[in-house]
């Protein structure tokens, strides 16, 4: 595949790079990538991913485009309260990259159907709402031997993590279980800043793009949290666990299985734990 | 001072930065050592896009006018930058 004059002239910018050049353009065209959940994190995730010429995204979310959305979910308008997020998410990428295949999978993510979803894809890209939803892309994803890059935010705060399944830290490996009822906050309680949701957005989907060209070091091992009323970074060195439930030696979890769904209670400081994260 | 080039490109009329970028896409295609000529309108270009691959490691063997208008810029291509065919 030769670049068309419009190829040319859109992805200029990336393509001067050492790194893309003709060919990583092409491969991103040829690339498939998930992202779970179209929210505050997959929003500017799947548009920068569009953006940059990623031929193939799907998006699973199975909710409803609502108002209270809009302060940070900007795949979405005023004008799409009601729609599926899938549908608003398919038709912004779409007006944006008419050159990028867009699959919307209005469905919620389960152990059922994990497997299936995930499959065609190269990279999975997590902006759940939820935990269960969590561990359940996680444990799929290394099963799957899919990359995964991990987001989550809450009030100012966010946190970042690239996993190669068996290669690098699972979120298993750096969170074994998921927390007490009591112990985080819930996405429906804790508030957010709307560009915290774009900040880690925008990063995990920089990290997709390197992670499909082969281009930089991949955010393996590293947990990367953001701190947003002092505008900090802060890199946590995480080790894969020979003991994890899934990605470990001897795992315990073979199968994809559901977890419980928690409603966790508002209460705890949320920087204390930053497990919770929602995407949305 | 005429240097032979292995690829001409004729960018006359092509804007800025688009000359550059399609300046690079055409040594990406050149394996090291390969030299590359073209042809751009007078203004930015002539020392921009010198600057730019200079940057980047490759040899740039002449900038000098063309007929009138324009430049020619011979550039070869840095040898440890693989070609993609």
């Amino acid at each position: 595949m030769s670049l068309s004059e419009s190829q040319i002239e859109r992805y200029g910018r990336q393509l001067i790079l050492p790194e893309v050049g003709a060919q990583g353009q092409q491969r991103l065209a040829q690339a498939k990538v998930l992202v779970i959940g179209a929210g505050g994190l997959g929003s500017p995730a799947a548009l920068y991913l569009a953006a940059a010429g990623v031929g193939t995204l799907g998006l699973v979310d199975r909710e409803a485009v609502e108002l209270s959305n809009l302060h940070r979910q900007i795949l979405h308008t005023t004008r799409d309260i009601g729609q599926p997020k899938t549908a608003s998410a398919a038709a912004r990428l779409t007006s944006l990259n008419p050159e990028v295949a867009v699959h919307a999978l209005q469905t919620a993510l389960s152990a059922e159907n994990a497997a299936g979803l995930l499959a065609p894809y190269d990279a999975i890209l997590d902006g759940a709402d939820n935990l269960p939803t969590r561990y359940l892309v996680n444990d799929a994803c290394v099963l799957l031997d899919k990359p995964l890059v991990h987001g989550g935010i809450v009030g100012f705060d966010g946190q970042l993590m690239t996993i190669l399944p068996r290669r690098s830290a699972c979120f298993r490996c750096v969170f074994p279980e998921p927390p007490s009822p009591g112990e985080i906050p819930s996405c429906q309680q804790a508030g957010v800043l709307g560009p915290v949701a774009g900040v880690i957005g925008a990063l995990m989907a920089q990290e997709a793009l390197k992670l499909l060209l082969g281009a930089g070091e991949p955010l393996a091992g590293r947990l990367l949290t953001f701190h947003g009323r002092r505008s900090a970074f802060r890199e946590v060195p995480v080790r894969r666990d020979p003991g994890c439930a899934v990605c470990g030696d001897a795992p315990a979890i073979r199968t994809l299985q559901a977890l419980e769904p928690v409603c966790y209670e508002k209460g705890s400081d949320p920087s204390r734990t930053m497990v919770s994260t929602d995407g949305v | 001072m005429t240097m032979r080039a292995d690829v001409h490109l004729d960018l006359r009329g092509v804007r800025c930065p688009l000359n550059y970028i399609k300046t690079r896409l055409a040594l990406e295609a050149l394996a090291g050592g390969q030299a590359l000529e073209v042809i751009v309108d007078d203004g930015d270009a002539v020392r921009g896009i010198p600057a730019g691959l200079g940057d980047e490691g490759h040899e740039i063997l002449a900038t000098e006018p063309a007929d009138p208008g324009h430049h020619r810029i011979v550039i070869r291509k840095n040898a440890g930058i693989p070609s993609f065919p």
